[in-house]
């Protein structure tokens, strides 16, 4: 049986003001996979995770190429059909997720539209399947009346992938996710993203600068340097026996316990 | 002999929030790094700012050289400040954007006589040379450079006037990973190089085991254990340190993680637990636990912990 690529994008060019900043050749995630997106600052990783979702054009960049969900084309997708997709069927995590929830609104009132907008038959529905989505990502309910300024980084980001879950997304986009917050709660979050996979299939694509979290998280990997993928493979293939250049700077310069900085 | 800083009972408070709740510290004479570490809220950058006199002390005592700066002003609190230096995670925040490399460089050499005018250009391009830039970064601006090395700059005007002591606060955490791995060579070569003694501030273990002789590992303004890097990380005697330790993504660790995780975040540092504050997280805690704090006390020869149950994580009840 084969399976289709549930996202798949093919010779994606975003070029901003002349240059060329992302010329990506290919990049597929499958159903259930997570697929990491590591590079650093100006790679080109956010941006392609914005092209998906058509939010490049709002930064006046142009696009070209294709991008593929579920035998939908993504490209050129008038924008009513996008608004269809985009935060519902495929949804984004921020790495400043209080800063991505809007502070003059409590979190119960976001998600409440949220999933009115997409299609929860009633404001009472609505409510319930929030507070499902909040117990299932370990969070209490009473969240809900809060605002975001009063929730820590940690429980802003579970609001978030919980509004994923309670929209039954098939694809999440995640951009650095954990970047802001400590060890011990990106080691929850992990998980939890972890098991939400496990447990619904979604699948995640995952960009970070991170290798170590990538290696704790991802199936597969893709590294991108200057807009372009230079290697990619097997998370633990790829960051373990790394073969191209780059690659092995990344891996090496990666601080690790038990080892020391060399002089 | 007293050492070169001297830190003790050291407390900031923030309106009724003990952000700093009785900090003891001693840093000797170089070459020494003394790591602290701690998560978000943990109080850590606070007592790097206490340390350098930015944040005023509610109480307790900073001695450099066995000799009291805690309310030192004016010609001698200038002369703690040259000694002691602080380097901030966003360098963006501490250069001033219109001045070029050169003349922020010296603006420090002159304001202290560390040289006579003529021989600034000099001395300019020999800091360049130490942190690893070229003569001609003195004509730039730092939007003209990366951030990397504008964090060089920042390393340089510290060390420009010959400080004894760095304070160094999550230098490499706004950085690249590779540009990051620089900067740590650069540290670890400074050190070596000019004899430094610093204070490391980071959440990142990793990079505090490299650079630090010993460490400090702070939670809810408290020191909750101390001891050489090496040993504290490969076999914690608290808690904390066990779930710090064990929270830390690794390339390599491919067995599923090991779940001995703490469960949810700091409590609010304006109401904290009673007991042990690390009680409601902590998978040992017990009755006791719950009412009486534990004090630092030593539990190994050079090891301090601050919890009643530190034997017991010594010979690996939490592994």
């Amino acid at each position: 049986m084969s399976t289709q690529p549930r996202l798949a994008i093919e010779g994606l060019q975003i070029r901003i003001g002349g240059r060329h900043v992302v010329d990506l050749a290919h990049l597929h995630v499958d159903p259930g996979e997570i697929l990491g997106l590591a590079g650093e600052s100006g790679s080109g990783k956010s941006l392609t995770a914005q092209a998906v979702l058509g939010l490049t054009r709002t930064i006046g960049a142009a696009v070209d190429g294709s991008i593929v969900f579920e035998g939908i084309e993504l490209m050129g997708l008038d924008e009513a059909a996008m608004r269809a997709i985009r935060g519902r069927r495929i949804a984004m995590i921020f790495q400043s997720p209080i800063s991505s929830l809007n502070p003059v609104f409590r979190v119960g009132d976001v998600f409440v539209r949220a999933l009115r907008l997409h299609g929860a038959p009633s404001k009472a529905e609505a409510v319930e399947r929030a507070r499902a989505a909040l117990r299932e990502v370990v969070l209490s309910p009473e969240l809900l009346d809060r605002y975001p300024s009063q929730l820590s980084g940690g429980q802003a980001q579970r609001v978030s992938i919980a509004m994923a879950l309670a929209l039954r997304s098939e694809v999440l986009l995640a951009d650095e996710p954990t970047s802001a917050l400590d060890v011990t709660v990106q080691a929850e979050i992990l998980d939890l993203l972890r098991s939400l996979r496990d447990e619904t299939g979604m699948s995640v694509l995952f960009i970070s600068h991170d290798l170590a979290v990538i290696a704790e998280l991802c199936d597969r990997v893709a590294v991108m340097q200057r807009g372009r993928i230079v290697e990619e493979g097997i998370a633990r293939n790829v960051l373990t026996t790394p073969s191209e250049g780059y690659t092995r700077e990344l891996v090496a310069s990666v601080p690790r316990i038990g080892g020391a900085v060399a002089g | 002999m007293s050492p070169l800083l001297r830190v003790r009972d050291l407390e900031v408070r923030f309106g009724d929030v003990r952000a700093v709740d009785g900090v003891d510290l001693d840093i000797p004479d170089g070459p020494f790094g003394l790591g602290l570490v701690g998560e978000s809220g943990s109080g850590k950058t606070t007592v790097g700012r206490a340390v350098v006199r930015l944040t005023p002390l509610a109480a307790g005592s900073v001695a450099l050289d066995g000799e009291d700066v805690t309310k030192a002003r004016g010609a001698t609190l200038k002369a703690y400040r040259r000694a002691v230096q602080i380097v901030f995670q966003d360098p963006d925040g501490t250069l001033d954007p219109r001045m070029r490399v050169g003349a922020v460089l010296t603006e420090g050499l002159l304001a202290n006589d560390i040289v006579p005018k003529s021989e600034a250009p000099g001395r300019v391009t020999e800091l360049l040379a130490d942190v690893g830039l070229d003569a001609e970064h003195a004509g730039r601006l730092p939007h003209q450079l990366s951030g990397g090395q504008r964090q060089r700059v920042a390393i340089a005007r510290a060390l420009a006037v010959q400080p004894r002591l760095l304070v160094l606060d999550e230098p490499t955490s706004a950085l690249d990973v590779t540009v990051q791995a620089k900067v740590l060579r650069l540290i670890a070569h400074l050190r070596d190089d000019r004899r430094l003694a610093y204070l490391l501030i980071s959440h990142n273990l990793a990079v505090v085991e490299a650079l630090c002789e010993r460490t400090a590992v702070l939670y809810l303004g408290r020191v909750v254990e101390e001891g050489p890097t090496a040993e504290l990380l490969s076999r914690p005697a608290h808690p904390y340190t066990v779930a710090l330790r064990a929270a830390v993504p690794e390339i390599g660790s491919w067995e599923p993680r090991r779940a001995v995780t703490v469960p949810g975040e700091p409590p609010d540092p304006a109401s904290p637990p009673p007991g042990c504050p690390f009680h409601p997280r902590c998978p040992l805690a017990t009755d006791r636990c719950r009412t009486e704090r534990p004090a630092l006390t030593t539990v190994e020869d050079g090891r301090q912990a601050a919890c009643h149950r530190a034997d017991e994580v010594l010979s690996g009840a939490m592994a």
